[in-house]
């Protein structure tokens, strides 16, 4: 029990009666309140039954028929469908494991904290002294537990830091897999791939995350000079005409059509891939394009052409925003 | 000052080194604050880097 009954009575045993029951049902409330908060929306999809799909990629009756198929462009698309579905694996047993640190991490802060500075506004609302008292020492061991077990993990503050260097790691790892498969069986077989793999499967670690922060100690930095390294092909230059076009048209815009097209825009940017959207994060960090910032705005939009796969959906985004903002 | 790196990989089995040049040509134009062309052995490599102006 974390306070005791205080001894009066009548009308005043009912009012303390009343405030104390108050009392043990905000804490209950609380400590029922403790249950993390999700930090992803929950996910759709049968992730266990996925990798049970996926299982047989990675050893069996897949894998020998790659290594007896004697045709050299069949090898390449088994090559290249055992790897992509091993990528595929280690992608969502990452987001997993992500997943798990946010929660673990969110329980253990989030709950602590609200906990505590709960507990401690009932200790300077509530009347009594002895409750007064025992409620400040709940308070006072809530808050004392929590900020031993941040301090301890790091979590209340760097976990963030630390998912984006997990990313940072496997996007690099990523890379040479990516390069592989536009490569032929011989120029990069099953065998090589796997070693690319496994380096990329370590590649989302905590360890290598917490070693390579602490070795650069340079996160705000790296943030503000974002590489993204992506392997494209010769689409790029099939679609320049397209490209030239558009980018021609923004070029030529007004400061107010540009501030408008960003905004316009905005809502096609979570549907961009990787790369898009963090050139653009990258270069306006604090969306001030969308706030007025008409340099901000230019080169935004610019980074994001230079980026953008053209296709026909793409084009026609640009198309219609552009004719939007132009009228 | 932000500033964003974009590293595009081209294979050299399906794009030549004109296209390359072309679209190096093509970002430099359209105001990216610098982009240079390297190579290794299997790909083209576009290094562009955009900066905000602030």
């Amino acid at each position: 029990m974390l306070f005791k009954s205080p001894r009066t009575r009548g009308a005043g045993v009912r009012a303390v009666h009343a405030r104390n029951g108050f009392v043990t049902v905000a804490i209950l409330l609380l400590f029922s309140g403790c249950a993390a908060v999700r930090q992803a929306p929950k996910d759709p999809q049968d992730n266990d039954a996925v990798l049970k799909e996926l299982d047989p990629y990675f050893h069996g009756a897949v894998v020998h028929q790659y290594y007896t198929e004697p045709d050299k462009t069949r090898r390449v698309a088994m090559r290249n469908e055992i790897v992509t579905n091993r990528v595929r694996a280690y992608d969502i047993e990452f987001s997993r494991y992500k997943n798990q640190l946010s929660e673990f991490g969110n329980s253990v802060s989030l709950g602590g904290d609200l906990i505590g500075l709960a507990l401690g506004g009932l200790t300077a609302t509530v009347g009594n002294a002895a409750t007064k008292a025992a409620l400040g020492a709940a308070s006072a061991g809530v808050l004392g537990a929590t900020t031993a077990i941040n301090k301890d993990l790091f979590f209340q503050k760097t976990l963030p830091a630390l998912k984006s260097q997990m990313d940072a790691n496997r996007k690099k790892m990523k890379v040479p897999i990516l390069r592989g498969l536009m490569l032929s069986d011989d120029q990069y077989p099953l065998s090589a791939a796997e070693s690319d793999l496994q380096n990329y499967a370590d590649a989302g670690g905590l360890e290598d995350a917490i070693t390579d922060i602490t070795a650069t100690a340079k996160v705000a930095e790296r943030a503000a000079d974002n590489e993204i390294v992506s392997i494209r092909t010769a689409d790029d230059f099939i679609q320049l005409p397209d490209k030239e076009a558009i980018e021609t048209s923004v070029t030529g815009m007004t400061d107010s059509q540009v501030l408008a097209l960003a905004k316009l825009m905005e809502s096609n940017l979570p549907r961009r891939p990787d790369d898009v959207r963090t050139a653009v994060q990258t270069l306006d960090p604090d969306a001030r394009r969308l706030n007025g910032d008409v340099a901000r705005a230019r080169v935004a939009m610019m980074a994001w052409l230079d980026a953008e796969v053209m296709n026909a959906a793409n084009k026609k985004q640009w198309a219609d925003a552009i004719k939007a903002v132009s009228n | 000052m932000p500033r964003a790196t974009l590293v595009y990989q081209y294979p050299k089995s399906s794009v030549t080194l004109d296209q390359v040049q072309q679209m190096q040509q093509s970002k430099l134009k359209f105001g990216a604050s610098s982009c240079v062309l390297t190579s290794d052995d299997q790909f083209w490599i576009l290094t562009t880097v955009w900066t905000s102006p602030d």
